[in-house]
């Protein structure tokens, strides 16, 4: 598999400080949360 | 006061103790199915909160409910995961269920097990995410936008979600199987994920020394997810619990080599503190039933899935709680007086003493896994036969 120079969970930490997509940031902590498990675990 | 959620979970707690309950507990597994009680596709709710939620939650309007597995309805997760481009997960047909397309997945080869044996945490938080959701493959920038579109289609299931959880506690009905605790089986990675059904069995006859170190190292990161605090581990709920996938095709031996021995190692304990744990069999495991009786007694409930539920309790009734009730067939394809006469010799048979939990055998999916007719009488009835027995 091609490699890349990023890790997913850097890339979702990425987002659990973004602001851009949602204000939230209790928000943005549970979806990031929750959608990481869903990844890894599907 | 006590509440009826409470006074649930103290029917919950004495039913796995083997002591006979006020009330037993009457529960159901309702996933897809619901959908279409409510007279709607998923495709035509998912995108919509409230919808999706009033949609999933109607049938409890109808059904005497003590219980239910999960307020969260993971089968709508279909669309996050294939804007990261894992497309396993796809509506069927009919637009209720999800086809789960294993068959057809791609799987990595057998160079992954030393890959495993030298870094296992590294393949599963990411080479293995990154092969299965191929958006991260992508250079970081493009990767981050497909990340953000699924977040954003994640949050209207997590809204909904949140919306039925709240519909639960409303109408006092216990989720027992929310829970931040699982055990998985490290061979269940290979089967389900890395080198799926038929790669990984024949890996297993073929080198079992390699997959057996390379599932040790599985374990390694995974069990410190088990290591609780002593005093919530004397805490019999949030439960432990699992949904078996490989196990049914191992054989005692085999199973005993990858499922059992962690379980031992990581659960064990656990349960001899005091903990619960919850087991959604899938298939017959009637051959391996026996192991159970190293644990405590009462610190199991077990859902047999293909397995008469009178033979299992006839196996380990003695020992572990049996969630069960009317198996699903006899839902979609008996008559009421089929399904309620079904009802009672469960509640004959299993209620006495305690160790029994009313439930569906398995999880209704599809708009035909059971009749509304049929399902309305069954808890109508087992709501009636659960009453008044202590």
């Amino acid at each position: 598999m091609e490699t890349t120079e990023y890790t997913v969970k850097e890339l979702f930490d990425l987002a659990n400080e973004d602001d851009s997509w949602e204000e939230d940031p209790q928000m943005r902590e549970m979806l990031t949360g929750a959608l990481y498990y869903i990844v890894f675990a599907c | 006061m006590t509440t009826r959620a409470e006074e649930t979970i103290q029917n919950f707690l004495d039913a796995s103790n083997f002591v006979e309950p006020k009330k037993i507990p009457v529960g159901s597994d309702i996933a897809g199915w619901a959908f279409s009680f409510a007279g709607v596709t998923i495709e035509e709710v998912v995108d919509d909160p409230v919808r999706f939620a009033e949609a999933y939650t109607k049938i409890f309007d109808y059904i005497p409910s003590d219980y239910v597995n999960t307020s969260f309805c993971p089968i709508a997760a279909f669309k996050p995961l294939i804007a990261l481009g894992n497309n396993e997960y796809n509506l069927n047909d009919d637009k209720t269920s999800i086809t789960h397309r294993q068959a057809e997945t791609l799987y990595m080869g057998p160079e992954v097990y030393d890959e495993i044996i030298a870094d296992a945490n590294t393949f599963l938080t990411d080479t293995l995410i990154k092969q299965r959701a191929n958006k991260f493959q992508l250079p970081k920038d493009e990767a981050y936008e497909s990340l953000k579109d699924a977040l954003g289609k994640y949050k209207t299931i997590l809204e909904a979600s949140m919306l039925t959880g709240d519909y639960f506690a409303k109408n006092d009905i216990f989720c027992f199987a929310d829970t931040p605790y699982s055990f998985y089986s490290p061979f269940n990675y290979f089967f389900d994920r890395i080198r799926g059904i038929r790669n990984s069995l024949s890996d297993y006859r073929r080198m079992p020394d390699k997959v057996k170190a390379a599932c040790d190292a599985i374990w390694e990161n995974d069990k410190i997810m088990l290591q609780l605090d002593p005093e919530e581990a004397k805490n019999p709920l949030p439960l432990v619990m699992t949904a078996y996938h490989s196990e049914c095709f191992l054989s005692p031996k085999q199973f005993d080599e990858l499922s059992w021995k962690y379980f031992v190692d990581g659960v064990g304990p656990l349960l001899a503190a005091g903990k619960k744990y919850y087991l959604l069999c899938e298939g017959s495991l009637m051959h391996i039933f026996d192991r159970f009786r190293q644990m405590p007694k009462g610190s199991m409930i077990v859902q047999p899935d293909s397995d008469d539920p009178f033979e299992v309790h006839k196996k380990i009734g003695d020992w572990v709680t049996i969630m069960t009730g009317v198996p699903a067939d006899m839902l979609a394809n008996g008559t009421k007086e089929q399904c309620v006469d079904y009802v009672k010799k469960c509640f004959d048979t299993f209620a006495p003493g305690g160790g029994f939990i009313f439930s569906t055998n398995k999880e209704l999916i599809s708009s035909k896994d059971a009749k509304a007719e049929n399902l309305i009488a069954v808890f109508e009835a087992a709501d009636q036969l659960s009453r008044g027995r202590n």
